[in-house]
């Protein structure tokens, strides 16, 4: 955790600098009658102090750490391309074709050996809640540019 | 008292077909997320709302009411049958309840937790029902200062008793704090932090945020572990509690209802604070301590109860004050918000048929609960067999959806993924979600009684400690802060030249 946490300090640090740069150029309003920076300043000065504080007590900390749990990040990889492609695709191919492929595409990352029952969960899967959200619930889901 | 005419007004809304069919729904839908691990009430409730917008305000509420206590009535069946607990609120169940599963008494233990549930949910919504409108009437003489003192004593309770570092959770408060003074500022209407960016001015919209901090982040968190579950088989004939098995949980039950009600009232995560109070005080009064652990029907019943009293409990500030204290109430506020309802001592008094309608609600659904987990408790138990690789899809499918289907916008998209993201990191760097939701929701709130105080007092700080609740509440809020600094210098003391101890 210690260099995660350094990291992480570091980050707030960084935020509350620019919140508070962001708020002082906002009406501070005085005292007596408060104005639009007033919270948002005081609230990054306790952001700046808290990350100074996790910050400097983790650079104090002793360093061997347990050993972290045994994770496999290529997965959260792959789940977060495979969403990112989602969002980039959804307007322009739709949400039938898009919702496929990336239903497909998750069962696959997710363990999935064959392609056949990921075919098929994915078919059911965005039928099934076009049908819900689309014909049921009239939510108007993107069609996309590609089908007439 | 005209208690008896609210309660035939709320009953005649909530037994609309409707309503009951939304209850119905809420409540089975809660089980459902209780029963699958990873996914718990918030997230459940955070994929629903977009699927509420439709309905008539009573009806969500009633709904996602259903989700948050159904979802303690499902929590259990997973500790006891497969050791994994399906939310945070049913950990301490698993401790005793699999043991007995494992003795070939899954039977008795999931029975007795779906009664002691019953129990405590009968009880407080009772208390609810009692306790709200007076409190509310309170709530509505008390001026900006308390309302103040009372969350800032809210967000230090919460970050005092979520797992892990309570700096970390604090920082997470603050961020959550920031998040809520984006968009344009109500009083002046200076746009703060909006970058230029036209969808910014309404500020970050909730639904996104949450969705993206508990649906995908989970989503993120779990595909990195690999769970390998087994699930102890139970059939309906062996349900059936002894008759020492009911003697030995009617105390438990009985403490439970009452402790999991307290604890709910108080900030914090109440249903998980409420069934690890029960499980200690009951392991604490038993004779036979030393069962604890090792299957003793006691440890399921008193947690059970507690962490459904608990959801009771949670709604009275909701409800009776207009200040979510626990992270669920949060996202319920979130959710009412978006409907146009401010919930709180006005609502109470200007629309009681809202209030009447989700506490009656709230008893038929605690029947139908009963009657759903009773028998169809092996259906749900089945649901574990499906693998995660077909449940972690169906559940980004839902949050893909869900919030494309607000505002019909890629934008909404796009910041779910974002705070996907921010919430898998949180989960990795320790960080705790619950308090920045908290405060994404109160912020605003938070602001605006911090500014009418400084303007009614003229800008004298100390107004803040000259009146005695609020003072009493920022003392209290001082006091938590300082508790850990004390324990820890303490602590050094003690041991000067050892190596400061890290969990």
């Amino acid at each position: 955790m210690r260099r995660r946490d350094l990291g992480s300090g570091a980050l707030g640090l960084a935020l509350a600098v620019a919140v508070c740069h962001g708020a002082l150029g906002m009406p501070m309003g005085t005292i007596v009658d408060p104005g639009a920076g007033f919270l948002p300043f005081w609230v990054g000065v306790a952001l700046g102090t808290m990350a100074l504080v996790l910050t400097v007590s983790a650079a104090l900390a002793p360093g061997a750490a347990p050993a972290p749990a045994p994770a496999d990040g290529r997965r959260v990889v792959w789940v977060l391309l495979g969403l990112l492609l989602y969002a980039l695709t959804l307007e322009r191919l739709g949400f039938l074709l898009t919702t496929l492929a990336l239903l497909a595409a998750l069962v696959k990352v997710l363990g999935q050996r064959g392609w056949a029952a990921a075919a098929l969960f994915s078919l059911l899967a965005t039928a099934g809640s076009y049908a819900l959200f689309a014909l049921w619930l009239g939510v108007p889901l993107p069609r996309g540019s590609l089908l007439p | 008292m005209d208690i008896l005419a609210h309660l035939v007004a709320g009953l005649q809304v909530a037994l609309s077909p409707a309503n009951l069919a939304y209850c119905f729904l809420g409540v089975l839908i809660g089980t459902l997320v209780g029963v699958l691990p990873g996914v718990g009430p918030i997230a459940g409730m955070s994929l629903l709302i977009p699927a509420t917008f439709g309905m008539h305000p009573t009806s969500a509420m009633i709904m996602l009411a259903g989700i948050y206590y159904g979802a303690m009535y499902g929590g259990s069946t997973t500790s006891i049958l497969i050791n994994v607990p399906g939310e945070a609120a049913s950990v301490v169940t698993a401790l005793d309840g699999y043991q007995m599963a494992r003795a070939g008494r899954a039977g008795p233990a999931l029975t007795m937790a779906a009664v002691g549930s019953f129990v405590a949910g009968t009880f407080s919504i009772l208390m609810l029902m009692l306790l709200a409108p007076p409190l509310a009437q309170l709530a509505l003489r008390v001026g900006p200062p308390e309302y103040f003192a009372l969350m800032v004593l809210g967000f230090v309770l919460l970050a005092y008793l979520v797992q892990g570092s309570m700096l970390k959770a604090l920082m997470a408060a603050t961020v959550g704090l920031l998040l809520g003074t984006v968009g344009i500022e109500p009083m002046s209407g200076y746009q703060r932090f909006t970058f230029g960016l036209p969808q910014l001015w309404e500020g970050i919209s909730f639904v996104p945020v949450a969705m993206g901090l508990f649906g995908i982040g989970e989503v993120l968190a779990s595909v990195e572990r690999t769970l390998h579950q087994e699930v102890v088989r139970t059939r309906l004939r062996d349900l059936l509690p002894t008759r020492a098995d009911w003697t030995a949980s009617a105390g438990p039950i009985a403490r439970g209802s009452v402790l999991g009600f307290l604890v709910g009232i108080l900030p914090g995560p109440a249903t998980v604070l409420a069934s690890f109070t029960s499980y200690t005080v009951e392991r604490r009064l038993s004779r036979r301590p030393e069962r604890f652990g090792q299957g003793a029907i006691e440890g399921v019943a008193g947690p059970e109860a507690a962490n459904n009293a608990a959801t009771g409990g949670a709604l009275v500030p909701l409800l009776a004050i207009g200040i979510p204290f626990a992270p669920a109430t949060a996202v319920m506020m979130g959710a009412l918000m978006i409907h146009g309802l401010r919930p709180g001592p006005l609502l109470l008094e200007q629309r009681p048929d809202f209030f009447w309608a989700v506490v009656v609600s709230m008893y038929l659904g605690n029947l139908m609960l009963l009657v759903l987990n009773l028998p169809l408790v092996g259906l749900f138990a089945s649901l574990l067999r499906v693998p995660g690789r077909y449940l972690q899809p169906l559940i980004v499918l839902f949050c893909v959806v869900g919030v494309y289907s607000i505002n019909n916008n890629v934008a909404d998209v796009w910041l779910m993924l974002a705070f996907g993201l921010l919430g898998f990191l949180c989960r990795k760097f320790g960080f705790e979600v619950a308090p920045l939701v908290l405060a994404l929701v109160l912020g605003p709130m938070l602001e605006t009684s911090l500014r009418q105080s400084l303007v009614m007092s003229r800008g004298d700080l100390t107004t803040f400690l000259t009146r005695p609740v609020s003072a009493t509440l920022l003392l209290l809020a001082l006091g938590l802060v300082l508790l850990p600094l004390l324990r820890h210098g303490l602590a050094h003391r003690r041991q000067p030249s050892g190596a400061p101890r890290r969990p």
